[in-house]
């Protein structure tokens, strides 16, 4: 097969937005995972305080 | 019957029977031999056995002459004229493409998310590791400048890059619909590289890195991740990245929905297929397929050379990009962070992790990073997924 002559500015337009769009996702993902961790943390941490409270109560 | 032997437009016949050893010519007699090598490798180094044994078989019987394994259906052909291997190539990986597909299936419900979802920042070394792919990308079409007649297209350059992403199935996936004449050689180089991983890459890792900073001692434990956690991942995942990029659906869609699966604890039966039986009938189909690909008209080519350099440096430059984003991250972490961390984002899962983890004992007898590395190795697998999406977005219009 004989390849057409290289357009470099597509191949660099190419890898620019191949680093960007890999680069946002990862990251968006990042901030996403990290959101969803502090509420289930949060909520775990509140369930385990009214848990103890409520020995506590008992006691 | 005219004779006992006979040789009719090349085809050698005795008692009119074709012979195979009539048309067997030194590239195919090569290719066999490259294929008991494979064999050779998985058996006795164990080098990606489940990968590396059936391309090898593969390869060698679509080199023996005369076999029709490898003919693919066409509409007209007589009934029982296409081979059992050409079917798996025309359905499996040329036409559907539905096989690299279901091995992402069942590997998302291998792969534990949890290191990566304690530890979010990991995502960062996971992207970073995909730098090898648009460095080689660069390199494949720098090869026309060089050498005219070897030079590769944009596509081919794509196929070329993803390498990169040590990923098997984005690799023979996205080069099974840009380029399929180099799409056995891209996945025996993904294979091989993975399978060379603890040799790739060390030195680089040395190169990059102090011992001082190899020898960062991190807490082993990671935050226990809740169900509830692991099961929103794979769907919010899912959502977010196929929204952006919808071409990494049929790869991302399908690795978080495997994920999911596992996670949500009520479909055990289906999960269990998906880890083990899928998983196992995938791989021997797609395996024996990819070493079908490579007849030897087809790879005995100087640009399948190039390809498999490529390919190296692709996952090299991977490599050194992550441990040198790991570096940047270890500048502004408040807790001690290992650089090395970021050699695990290539998605050569476990095994990245795995050597990650031993220079680190073997730098610190304290450290035991595995489930730090587990993170950007999970990472890389979406990264590279993520990036093969975006290439395919770039030329294929479903």
């Amino acid at each position: 097969m004989q390849p057409t002559p290289v357009d470099w500015g597509e191949a660099f337009r190419i890898v620019g937005g191949g680093l960007l769009v890999v680069f946002l996702i990862m990251s968006l993902l990042a901030v996403a995972t990290t959101i969803m961790g502090k509420i289930f943390t949060a909520r775990d941490a509140k369930k385990k305080a009214a848990a103890a409270a409520q020995g506590e109560a008992k006691a | 019957m005219s004779s006992w032997i006979s040789n009719h437009d090349g085809v050698l016949k005795i008692l009119d029977v074709q012979v195979g050893f009539g048309n067997l010519d030194l590239p195919h007699i090569i290719m066999i031999l490259v294929g008991l090598g494979f064999i050779t490798l998985a058996i006795v180094k164990e080098w990606e056995p489940y990968e590396l044994l059936p391309i090898g078989a593969g390869m060698i019987l679509a080199n023996l002459p005369l076999t029709g394994l490898t003919s693919q259906p066409e509409p007209g052909m007589q009934p029982g004229m296409a081979g059992v291997l050409g079917i798996i190539l025309k359905y499996g990986l040329y036409t559907w493409t539905i096989l690299p597909q279901f091995i992402f299936f069942g590997i998302g419900a291998l792969t534990d998310f949890s290191p990566l979802i304690a530890n979010p920042r990991a995502f960062l070394l996971g992207a970073a590791a995909q730098v090898g792919i648009y460095t080689s990308f660069l390199g494949a079409l720098a090869v026309g400048l060089l050498w005219p007649d070897w030079g590769f297209s944009l596509k081919e350059a794509c196929s070329i890059g993803i390498i990169g992403g040590a990923d098997g199935p984005t690799t023979i996936y996205t080069t099974g619909l840009l380029a399929p004449d180099i799409m056995g050689i891209t996945a025996t180089a993904a294979y091989s590289y993975m399978a060379m991983v603890a040799i790739i890459q060390p030195p680089i890792i040395k190169l990059l890195t102090s011992k001082a900073e190899r020898s960062t001692y991190m807490k082993p434990m990671l935050r226990p991740v809740s169900r509830p956690e692991r099961i929103l991942f794979p769907i919010v995942a899912m959502l977010l990245i196929i929204l952006i990029i919808p071409k990494s659906a049929p790869l991302v869609g399908f690795l978080l929905l495997g994920n999911l699966f596992r996670e949500s604890g009520v479909v055990e039966r289906l999960s269990h297929t998906a880890q083990n039986e899928l998983i196992n009938i995938i791989t021997i189909l797609l395996m024996l397929g990819i070493g079908a690909s490579m007849p030897a008209d087809r790879v005995m080519d100087p640009r399948t050379l190039l390809v498999l350099f490529l390919g190296l440096a692709a996952f090299c430059v991977g490599t050194g990009a992550g441990v040198l984003f790991g570096k940047i991250m270890s500048k502004f972490s408040k807790e001690p962070f290992n650089p090395m961390l970021g050699a695990a984002g290539v998605s050569a899962v476990p095994m990245s992790a795995r050597i990650v983890h031993h220079m680190g004992q073997k730098a610190n007898k304290r450290n035991f990073l595995l489930m730090h590395a587990m993170g950007p190795n999970v990472a890389g697998v979406i990264g590279s997924a993520v990036a093969g999406g975006y290439f395919l977005g770039l030329f294929i219009n479903f």
